[in-house]
């Protein structure tokens, strides 16, 4: 099975479904009252794990994370809440044993769930909860010497985060124009994230043909390179803009 | 405000306990650089001590097709040294920092292990031959040893199975040249010695002694103090059917034209309280010999008899002396320089069929190799076998090693040259011919009975010969060959490639084409993802 092909797959439905969310929520707002919001956000932050595997690969530094983009409905019906769509992306480089071993992850996440924000401390600063739950796709490198293993894994993925939320430009402090519409602020989450078992037992040479040929008819057995549990915790800072209808 | 700021501070310290987790290994950030590999009856195995593992690997040949089979097995702390058993079925490691020593089974399936208490920071395993016994020694270079008996050896009793403790003895001297006897009865009593060589004096370590005072027995080879006598080589001379109370122990000294023999009796007079009587010889045995081995020989006259054949270390010369009167005959080798190398082996004689001693001797700055029928040399009043007794063979280069085929082919040999000379000589010792095999520096060679294989030093090529046509074939590989081994179960050929995470090229011996075999890297990061991580 080639391995770019089904990247693309996964990632073209992934898309598709988040795109059909999306629609699906604002069909059913165009059927509500107004005052319904849309919702976009860009984050970056870091995901830190206690696997050994990590651990021994990248260290007691924690794996950035982003860019990461959430897109939103805020139902008017039902205050706080906001259905989310979300895409992220965690990654990290590293050399290991004395640096003749390269390792490069990479895992993208699309994620569908939802936030609720509680007005307790008013209106500009909300304590924030958000859940989401969907796909994870990783990839690991290993190079020694310009000899390149890789291998992929497809998982599921969840996460649940608490934080606040503060609105710095509220839609009401304009009156007229575009700006009488967007609200801009800023949110801080710490959470936890949970991933299905990503096993790495096949990483298959980057160097060699699909099959053997005359110019290199050596065939590379597989490489078990084990597993990885990657639960842990999470911080994501963010960039929100609300758009109201 | 106060309780955001509660709010945050909770967060923030879940975080930092959350953080107190694991640690990398520090293995991760030093160079890959497994110990080994030590070749067993079911496996090769390396050492990775970083990591504190063992890296079993066992090349198998399934549907003709090569392949791998990988495993880690943990070691205790800090592995500093194996040995495999004489048998090859076990391999055993000091664990240095745990004080233990681990006993592992590779020839099961799960590579089974169980620990020994040694109670002390040894670092050097003697195996025995026999299977019986381990002995642990200290080679005096421990870095970090605050308090080190040098002289002291344990002794790991394996004849009831694994024991839980070790014993331990104290030689009179430094216990780092250790070499077990073989196993012999002196007049009914079976015997298990063990000699330790030391300046000016060997001891003997009696493993079947029962009282303390038995245990070690001192033998100073010179009185003089200003005598300094190194011990390089001890050969044994085990009793005979003639004299079964009778067996001695012949001491070789590069600086001495003698040879010590001690010989050891059972005890007899009353007064003595020791089992062993310890008395010594001196045997004359040419000049300054640095090799020597005891030859049981068949003369013409259907009597077995023993010889101490000797290898001049200053002259091209050797000499061959009855053990029992003490004459002895040199002869001259056909070399201008002292011979380095000998091996001996038995052969069949070429038109009859009696199996004869040889022994064949070598100088690596001579082309000239001489092949000596000892049982042709008359020492004495013997009546020898009648015959050339020494047959030379001249090679096209010097050689820098030869390596006996053994097995279906005693009669047949590889040398190796060097020094930028090129090539290898394959030796047909029953017929006194050889041939040479030009065009390639092998930098390595494996034999099998029949067949030679090579590697090469400057290109990814692999060559069989065969030994008894000299018939010679190169194959492909895919990188240039670092060693060469024959597999366990001798039916494939890996070739270690350069490369710091461990690459093998495995090819079945029937074939040795790329359709069949196969090449394996990242071999010493097998499952690198689930190496444990330090709690911290």
């Amino acid at each position: 099975m080639n391995k770019a092909n089904q990247e693309m797959t996964m990632m073209y439905w992934s898309l598709k479904a988040v795109i059909g969310f999306v629609a699906f929520a604002l069909v059913m707002s165009a059927s509500t009252a107004f005052a319904d919001q849309a919702y976009l956000e860009f984050h970056g932050g870091s995901f830190d794990t206690a696997d050994s595997g990590y651990v021994n690969m990248i260290g007691d530094e924690p794996a950035s994370t982003g860019p990461g983009v959430v897109l939103g409905f805020e139902p008017a019906a039902i205050d706080g809440l906001r259905l989310i769509a979300l895409y992220g992306s965690d990654h990290f480089n590293e050399n290991r044993f004395a640096r003749e071993l390269t390792v490069e992850w990479g895992r993208q996440r699309v994620m569908a769930g939802a936030d609720y924000r509680l007005a307790v401390i008013g209106d500009r600063v909300k304590p924030m909860a958000r859940l989401a739950f969907g796909y994870a796709y990783q990839s690991l490198g290993l190079e020694a010497e310009s000899r390149e293993y890789r291998d992929t894994n497809h998982g599921l993925i969840g996460t649940a985060a608490g934080g606040l939320e503060a609105t710095i430009f509220d839609s009401s402090q304009a009156d007229t124009g575009i700006l009488s519409h967007l609200s801009f602020g800023v949110n801080l989450l710490f959470g936890y994230s949970w991933q299905t078992e990503a096993s790495f037992d096949s990483m298959q040479s980057q160097d060699a043909p699909e099959e053997p040929d005359d110019d290199d008819p050596w065939r590379r057995a597989d490489y078990d390179a084990g597993s990885m549990h990657l639960h842990g915790m999470t911080i994501n800072f963010g960039l929100m803009m609300q758009y109201q209808f | 405000m106060r309780s955001i700021r509660r709010i945050l501070v909770m967060v923030a310290v879940a975080l930092i306990v959350a953080g107190c987790g694991k640690e990398p290994n520090p293995g991760w950030d030093e160079p890959l650089e497994p110990v080994g590999p030590v070749m067993m009856e079911h496996g090769m195995v390396y050492l990775d001590q970083a990591f504190e593992e063992l890296i079993v690997l066992r090349p198998q040949v399934e549907d003709e097709q090569a392949q791998l089979e990988i495993d880690r097995v943990e070691t205790g702390a800090l592995p500093v040294q194996m040995e495999p058993s004489a048998s090859g079925r076990s391999l055993y490691v000091i664990n240095r920092d745990e004080q233990t020593l681990s006993v592992f089974d590779i020839g099961s399936e799960d590579i089974e292990r169980s620990d020994v208490d040694i109670d002390g920071v040894y670092d050097q395993i003697t195996v025995d031959p026999e299977g019986e016994f381990i002995l642990l020694s200290h080679s005096g270079n421990a870095p970090d040893a605050i308090v080190q008996n040098v002289n002291e050896v344990g002794i790991i009793d394996l004849r009831g199975g694994v024991p839980q403790q070790i014993e331990v003895v104290t030689l009179p001297t430094q216990a780092d040249n250790l070499k077990f006897m073989p196993p012999f009865q002196l007049d009914g009593t079976s015997e298990r010695l063990v000699v330790a060589m030391a300046t000016n004096e060997v001891s003997v370590l009696d493993l079947n002694a029962t009282e303390d005072y038995d245990r070690v027995r001192r033998a100073p080879l010179t009185i003089s103090q200003a005598d300094e006598l190194e011990p390089t080589d001890v050969v044994f001379n085990p009793p005979s059917s003639e004299r079964p109370d009778h067996a001695s122990l012949f001491i070789l000294d590069a600086s001495s034209d003698d040879v010590t023999e001690i010989v050891l009796q059972p005890s007899t007079r009353e007064d003595e309280h020791r089992r062993l009587a310890l008395t010594f010889n001196q045997l004359a045995a040419g000049n300054q010999p640095h090799r020597i081995a005891v030859l049981e020989l068949n003369l013409d006259d259907e009597r077995r008899t023993k010889r101490l054949f000797a290898l001049d270390g200053q002259q091209p010369q050797f000499s061959l002396i009855d053990v029992d009167s003490g004459e002895s005959v040199t002869f001259d080798l056909p070399m201008s320089s002292p011979a380095d190398g000998m091996e001996v082996f038995s052969m069949e004689v070429p038109g009859e069929s009696r199996v004869e001693k040889r022994v064949l001797v070598y100088s690596r700055d001579s082309e000239l190799v001489a092949m000596i029928r000892p049982e042709s040399i008359a020492v004495g009043s013997d009546t020898p076998t009648l015959g050339r007794t020494i047959e030379e063979m001249r090679l096209s280069a010097t050689p820098s090693q030869i390596i006996m085929a053994g097995g279906a082919n005693p009669d047949r040999a590889v040398a190796l040259h060097s020094g930028g000379q090129e090539g290898a000589t394959v030796l047909n010792l029953a017929a006194n011919q050889n041939w040479w095999l030009s065009g390639f520096n092998p930098s390595q060679m494996v034999l099998d009975g029949r067949t030679a294989y090579g590697i090469f030093g400057n290109t990814s090529h692999l060559v069989r010969v065969n030994l008894e046509s000299g018939q010679t074939t190169s194959f492909e590989l895919p990188d240039r060959g670092r060693s060469l081994f024959l597999s366990p179960d001798k039916e494939s050929i890996l070739v270690r490639h350069d490369g710091v995470d461990g690459r093998f090229t495995i090819l079945p011996r029937a074939t040795l084409l790329p359709d069949n075999a196969r090449l394996f890297e990242h071999v010493f990061l097998h499952g690198v993802l689930d190496y444990e991580a330090i709690d911290e």
